[in-house]
């Protein structure tokens, strides 16, 4: 957590350690699947028997329930902060845009999930930098991917921002920043805002409040 | 925090704040993914212009009086609560070790009182200080956690780049790992912590990749007390436990064949320092959940009083337990 600073700092001299030590795969979503050397699955190009489960998902939230080779799981799958959470494969990843979509999302999945409870449950994904795997994700199951709702607003006297569920700090911080406004809030730009928040932080940093 | 907007289990959106299903609005701050998925929080907004803070970084060799200073910061009645501090002490393989301190201050004042006990330290191997916006000091604050590496992974791009080719990624993901204990603000226990963190560097200094650290930070009773003052929280957390201290052990490394190795270092870590607290008298069961491992129970740290509350929210909100068996991710309320 902290000596990465160091890094940022070095960063030409330790290139050569982190190529050599890291795990690299170069993805290219133009061209093929990406090759991920630590898939523990391959890849298969229809919805497999437990992925035609999510049918009913998929019906009622069209183009917003991506499949492991579209590239909108793959985009979601490795935006993760672990290499632990990100090998996770889920069947399906939802997408939703607006609260009515997450609303849809759930009444599905609950109603999957008490049809079939040993097979069909789910996670939630909000900024995705808890690094246990499982947390916001799950094998085989479901992910609601929430970081496209992630609007930042501010109402006309200036005393309550309003943030979407999937957004970051940074997301948060950049909106408000132009407007010499701020929030009690993290001190890590890229970690989710939900997470935080929900998890009863005690470590934003601490503005009194005027 | 003044309001949720969350959709629970049966598709229903709700808002929860201190006069609509306030007890949902309590159970939500430290309660997690328990309850729902929370599409919109509300904030308390206020003006805030640039402000001081940064990064400080040291000798290892200075990790006596960084703790000094630390105590002390922590154990001010008067604790100005415009500052924060967040305190390292961490090895990275093939760099060595180093002590960091993150200081800030949220007035565009530079080098404050409260703080000068940690700028005065010397030796300094680099400092960042400086009155900046709270983007940019976040984004900085950001980078040192090895997600941070998508920054590095902007350059591998440009290194990489082949122009027939649209590259979209390169994945680079470190292992990590969080966990967490806390304790009572001690300064002979801070030091007895800080050398048991000392002797596990030398198990773990030849893995692969290996960043190790632990980190310090201050749980003052100011900061309970201002939660309070705005509705509470469900972590059984009072102002009268007097000052704690939030461990983190952090670990970054690049091989799968080392886990077992790491996990059992920094669990071993914290299994020693909860009996050595036992032992000094200062031990305290709560567990910050977003530091918390997978192993950990930081519901249970709450204690017994914060967890029924919890349990009779979740059955209020979600009697058929979908947030609890239908999402088993996170840490849970009745499975554990």
């Amino acid at each position: 957590m902290f000596l990465r600073s160091l890094l940022k700092t070095w960063t030409l001299l330790l290139l050569p350690s982190l190529l050599s030590h890291a795990r690299v795969g170069f993805s290219n979503m133009a061209d093929s699947p990406p090759v991920n050397p630590n898939a523990t699955k391959s890849a298969t190009s229809t919805p497999s028997d437990s992925q035609s489960q999510y049918d009913a998902l998929i019906k009622v939230l069209p183009g917003k329930v991506s499949l492991p080779l579209d590239p909108t799981y793959q985009s979601s799958k490795t935006s993760y902060f672990s290499q632990q959470e990100e090998q996770v494969s889920p069947a399906c990843i939802v997408t939703p845009k607006n609260t009515n979509d997450v609303a849809a999302a759930v009444k599905a999945l609950a109603s999957l999930y008490e049809s079939s409870p040993s097979s069909s449950q789910f996670a939630v994904r909000g900024g995705g930098h808890t690094p246990w795997a499982g947390s916001a994700s799950i094998e085989g199951g479901a992910v609601i991917d929430m970081t496209s709702i992630r609007a930042v607003t501010v109402n006309a006297d200036q005393t309550v921002t309003s943030v979407g569920g999937g957004a970051t700090w940074s997301d948060v911080y950049s909106y408000l920043d132009l407007k010499n406004l701020a929030v009690s809030g993290g001190r890590a730009a890229q970690v989710g805002v939900a997470g935080l928040t929900l998890g009863g932080d005690f470590e934003s940093l601490k503005m009194p409040l005027c | 925090m003044i309001n949720y907007e969350i959709v629970l289990a049966n598709g229903a959106t709700v808002e929860a704040n201190k006069t609509s299903n306030s007890d949902l609005w309590i159970a939500l701050r430290g309660g997690s993914n328990n309850f729902g998925i929370v599409t919109r929080f509300d904030l308390k907004t206020f003006e805030q212009g640039n402000f001081w803070g940064g990064i400080v970084y040291y000798p290892i060799t200075t990790a006596s009086q960084q703790l000094t200073a630390f105590y002390n910061f922590a154990k001010d009645p008067s604790y100005d609560d415009y500052s924060a501090l967040i305190q390292s002490f961490g090895y990275s393989g093939g760099q060595g070790s180093a002590a960091v301190n993150g200081l800030y201050y949220t007035k565009p004042q530079p080098n404050p009182p409260t703080l000068q006990p940690f700028t005065t330290i010397q030796p300094q191997l680099a400092s960042t200080m400086r009155v900046d916006s709270l983007l940019s000091l976040t984004m900085e604050r950001g980078a040192t956690s090895p997600n941070g590496l998508r920054s590095v992974r902007m350059i591998f791009c440009g290194l990489l780049y082949s122009p027939h080719k649209r590259p979209t990624a390169i994945l680079i993901f470190n292992r990590e790992l969080y966990v967490t204990t806390t304790f009572r603000n001690d300064l002979s226990f801070l030091n007895v912590v800080y050398e048991t963190f000392d002797d596990t560097i030398s198990k773990i200094e030849k893995v692969t990749g290996i960043t190790w650290a632990v980190t310090f930070q201050p749980i003052v009773p100011a900061i309970i007390t201002k939660s309070d003052s705005l509705g509470g929280n469900s972590q059984g957390l009072s102002p009268s436990e007097g000052v704690l201290v939030n461990a983190l052990l952090t670990a970054s490394w690049s091989l799968s064949s080392d886990d077992e190795l790491v996990n059992k270092v920094a669990g071993g870590f914290i299994e020693k320092t909860d009996m050595l607290a036992q032992e000094h008298g200062v031990s305290h069961s709560f567990i910050y959940l977003n530091y918390a491992n997978k192993t950990q129970n930081p519901i249970d740290g709450y204690g017994a009083i914060s967890k029924a509350k919890l349990q009779a929210v979740s059955k209020k909100y979600d009697p058929q337990g979908v947030f609890q068996r239908g999402v088993p991710g996170g840490f849970k309320l009745f499975t554990r």
